[in-house]
């Protein structure tokens, strides 16, 4: 168990150094990716500019808290964007062209090479260093202590709301294994997750259970934050450590079925 | 062939176009429900939390209906045709409309027109629905006089936007990577035309230069008119500076694209 886990922390080093070989060579194209996640970043900034320029709590929220909450969403987009984002839209493509073939020959495990193999840092530079940016302005303003417990715990949450994003967002992915395209679905479940650029209290109670329970797109931006505030309930607590791996089981049971689906391209 | 006929078979290549992908127009349609949704649940809470009547000069279903009719109208004047023209440019597709008897901006105009007329009824359609509802349900003005003033300076609206962004294509004969480029002018245009936020959340000073761009005259005063927020006068001169605006784009277009294709190198032969 442990020299398999070692193995793939080796062959995921050397993917991360190609990409960034690659990529660097590409300045321009890094370059503007990075204007683009910019004006991005403006939008979400709006939000939290708004909520200042009115001054007022909202929904139990003061504006700093709702940076806070931006800034958790920010600094998730741009993990998402680093680790998954273009490996899940690369999807559609191996199945149309029939590349997958390629990578089924691998001598490693076929959907941990055809969802990770990509990490793409001009997407996520600079929502990754605004997103962490935020949290701690905003953390500093409110004052809140700065406690080796609850920075590891957060540190945690972040860790596991990864998980979870990456175990949500695969399946839609993978409904390519029957539709081949999936351009609409891919933007669907994006502006699914732009819901978060307000704190899921903002919502009506039915949209919010939803997105903490069946689809559980809020849990992973806004339960980080909520433990640092000390809003978050036990059970919620137990729900963010359950929902990783219940969902990443559910990605994992779906890769199986969606798999057997694959009908190579090409040849 | 006549000269009419030849834009008229343009103008229904577009509409074609449209018709074909029109489940690809319509999922982009019920996407929008998401960020008004955003929008609606935000605001709501802005309101009842602050228990003003009206905040940034809007009351609660003035801001609603602003938000509402914005993203609508983001999707109704949204041009795709830059990354086409990018890739003219870049593959040598250019060619091929340098030696037809039609000129490339006037096929581009129609077929985006004819593109854009299908979309529009749609569009209409809906924000007509979405005005009853919210005329029954939040007491939304809804004026005949303003519904026809509107009809008349949205395709005015929509000209503005193709010459703004015909301009911007020209941009791909110096930069054979114009995209990222794109699509960050695309963002922050629609910022700047109040196409996610009414104009009037900015600080004056904010608000008054981004009046002064030409972006607000393609979101932010088209909707302004609807809800009837616009005095006569007001609504007279944001029609004025719509025309004066597509005159500028027109002529910025033309000096860019003349001196652009002496750049052009026709790839591929």
């Amino acid at each position: 168990m442990l020299k398999t886990l070692k193995k793939y922390a080796l062959i995921y080093k050397v993917f991360v150094k190609n990409c960034f070989i690659a990529q660097m060579e590409y300045r321009i194209n890094f370059l503007f990716a990075n204007t683009i996640e910019i004006a991005y970043l403006f939008i979400k900034l709006l939000y939290v500019m708004v909520a200042f320029r009115v001054g007022v709590v909202i929904n139990g929220y003061t504006p700093d808290m709702m940076m806070m909450f931006v800034g958790s969403f920010t600094m998730m987009t741009g993990f998402y964007c680093l680790f998954f984002y273009s490996n899940f839209m690369n999807l559609s493509n191996h199945v149309r062209n029939g590349t997958l073939d390629l990578l089924i020959t691998k001598p490693v495990s076929l959907q941990f090479i055809a969802t990770l193999r990509n990490v793409d840092f001009g997407f996520s530079f600079t929502n990754v260093v605004a997103g962490a940016g935020m949290i701690i302005i905003a953390w500093s303003r409110m004052d809140i202590p700065v406690t080796p417990s609850r920075v590891l715990v957060f540190m945690l949450f972040i860790f596991l709301g990864i998980v979870l994003k990456y175990a949500i967002f695969l399946m839609p992915s993978l409904i390519s294994f029957w539709t081949v395209q999936t351009a609409a679905v891919n933007q669907m479940s994006t502006a699914i997750w732009d819901m978060n650029h307000v704190p899921m209290h903002i919502y009506g109670s039915s949209v919010r259970h939803v997105g903490t329970f069946l689809f559980p797109v809020f849990v992973i931006t806004n339960f980080p934050p909520l433990f640092v505030l000390d809003r978050l309930t036990w059970a919620h607590m137990v729900w963010f450590l359950i929902a990783p791996l219940l969902f990443l089981f559910l990605s994992r049971k779906l890769w199986n079925v969606a798999i057997r689906n694959y009908s190579s391209a090409s040849s | 062939m006549r000269l009419h006929s030849m834009y008229l078979k343009t103008f229904s290549l577009g509409v074609q176009n449209s018709l074909e992908y029109r489940t690809n127009f319509f999922l982009n349609l019920f996407g929008a429900i998401f960020p008004i949704l955003i929008q609606f649940f935000y605001w709501r809470a802005v309101f009842t939390s602050s228990g003003q009547q009206i905040v940034f000069g809007f009351s609660y279903n003035q801001m609603i209906a602003y938000s509402v009719l914005a993203v609508l109208m983001s999707k109704l004047i949204g041009t795709t045709f830059q990354y086409e023209i990018a890739r003219d440019i870049k593959d040598g597709g250019l060619n091929k409309y340098l030696v037809k008897p039609i000129g490339y901006l006037s096929y581009r105009i129609f077929c985006f027109l004819g593109e854009k007329s299908v979309q529009m009824l749609v569009v209409l359609a809906l924000s007509v629905i979405i005005m009853l509802l919210l005329n029954a349900w939040l007491d939304f003005p809804v004026n005949l006089p303003y519904i026809l003033l509107f009809l008349c300076v949205v395709p005015s609206a929509l000209m503005l936007n193709f010459f703004i962004y015909y301009s911007l294509s020209a941009v791909a004969f110096w930069f054979t990577e114009a995209n990222g480029a794109f699509r960050t002018f695309a963002l922050l245009a629609n910022i700047a035309g109040g196409g996610l936020f009414p104009l009037d959340i900015y600080g004056p000073v904010t608000k008054a230069i981004l009046l002064a761009l030409p972006f607000n005259y393609v979101i932010y005063f088209p909707i302004r008119l609807l809800s009837g927020t616009l005095t006569g006068p007001e609504i007279a001169a944001g029609a004025m500076m719509q025309l004066v605006w597509i005159g500028v784009f027109a002529a910025l277009s033309t000096l860019l694209w003349r001196q652009g294709l002496t750049k052009y190198i026709a790839v591929g032969g």
